[in-house]
């Protein structure tokens, strides 16, 4: 009970000391207080730690410190209103800015891609890799190089055109590489004149 | 006859109001309006109304703010961007609370805010004491309890002070500054929180103990 009464006036001191406490429970904290030795050296202390902070009111800025505050405010709220808000931030951040320098850079990233497609497409990797490329699927290659009477045949049949390759017809009958060449071997039509 | 009638005939002459003379708004004293006038007015674009707001309470938020911050550089930063703050918000007041009831919640949420984000804690930029403490009776009453451990010089006291302040938390430190430095009543305080005036009391409550450990040479 009696420590009670102690947490209960020491929540009370300040407002005593602020002259917000009704008279008959002011006197009964200040009876409270000459009894309590506890109580009494905790508000020595709190009221002196009280005064200790009362001395940073003495921290004062120079005279003269706010001379120019207005009119640094309106300096403040000018730069404030010219900032950019969030939005034209964000849209800033996904614009791309092209100076001389960048297009220049642009022209020489652009130049040298199209050398390097150019040698690609002529290197003799790039052919040895088409080649391969045929090999993997003979009957598109087939298609594509030599338009044939069957590969038109293919193209005009509506339900076979739709099909997957690998369903066709022809696509397990063998592929022969004379049958790309379009001319007939001059050895054989010279052998069936001397025959 | 006729004189007569045609007399009664004219038009009297009116009385001659003179033109209310117009009351520029430069000329016009702002000074001695209360502050939800000088608020209206600036709602309604009058700049130099708001200015008269920010000269009255420049100086008693950069006091808070300067005791929470215990640096006067960032002190005066956050006390200018407190107030463009409010000046760009003020068609939001709807006058619920004082002005500078508004400004100071303003000024101390932004403070506690920027005090939450920065890590150096130890960074001051103290402003000088004045001439004055020697007569203050706080310091007098002080200077007479000193023991040989206390005896410190006054720049070492005002640095153990700010030390020992910065190591409470941004809310009790708030607290504390209003109350023991500012002289602000707990209602006062709990309407800037936004807290009640029981928080207020526990927050004080604590804070102090946790002080009178830090300072307890000087006590």
């Amino acid at each position: 009970m009696k420590n009670m009464d102690c947490k209960k006036a020491q929540q009370l001191y300040d407002d005593m000391t602020d002259g917000r406490v009704a008279e008959p429970v002011a006197s009964e904290l200040r009876r409270h207080l000459d009894e309590c030795t506890d109580c009494r050296v905790l508000r020595q202390r709190a009221g002196r730690l009280q005064q200790l902070l009362a001395l940073k009111r003495h921290e004062q800025p120079p005279p003269g410190y706010f001379n120019n505050f207005t009119a640094e405010f309106h300096r403040c709220l000018l730069r404030d209103t010219q900032r950019p808000t969030w939005m034209q931030r964000i849209a800033e951040s996904f614009r791309v800015e092209v100076t001389p320098v960048w297009r220049y850079a642009l022209a020489g990233v652009c130049g040298a891609a199209l050398a390097f497609g150019l040698v690609w497409k002529i290197s003799p990797h790039n052919t040895a890799t088409v080649a391969a490329s045929e090999h993997a699927a003979p009957v598109k290659t087939v298609a594509a190089a030599t338009p044939s009477d069957e590969s038109v045949v293919v193209s005009r049949t509506p339900a076979l055109a739709v099909m997957p390759a690998a369903w066709h017809p022809d696509a397990n009958r063998p592929q022969y590489v004379l049958e790309r060449i379009a001319i007939t071997p001059a050895s054989y039509e010279t052998a069936s004149v001397r025959f | 006859m006729l004189r007569q009638l045609a007399d009664r005939l004219k038009p009297a002459p009116r009385d001659i109001v003179p033109p209310k003379p117009v009351v520029s708004e430069q000329s016009a004293d702002l000074t001695h309006e209360e502050d939800e006038a000088l608020v209206a007015r600036a709602q309604r674009g009058e700049t130099k109304a708001f200015d008269v707001l920010v000269e009255r309470y420049k100086q008693r938020l950069y006091a808070t703010v300067y005791h929470m911050t215990s640096n006067h550089e960032d002190a005066n930063d956050l006390v200018q961007d407190a107030f463009i703050k409010a000046y760009k918000s003020l068609r939001s007041f709807k006058g619920q609370s004082s002005f500078y009831t508004w400004v100071y919640r303003i000024a101390v949420n932004r403070t506690i805010n920027f005090l939450k984000r920065r890590k150096d804690r130890g960074h001051f930029s103290l402003n000088d004491i004045d001439a004055s403490i020697e007569t203050d009776p706080d310091y007098v009453e002080l200077m007479s309890h000193v023991t040989p451990r206390r005896e410190a010089g006054l720049t070492e006291l005002q640095e153990k002070l700010n030390e020992a302040v910065q190591k409470l938390s941004e809310e009790h430190r708030a607290v504390v500054i209003m109350h023991d430095v500012q002289g602000m009543t707990h209602a006062d305080i709990a309407k800037v929180m936004h807290c009640s005036e029981g928080t207020v009391r526990s927050r004080l409550f604590y804070a102090r103990q946790q002080l009178q450990g830090l300072l307890g040479d000087y006590l």
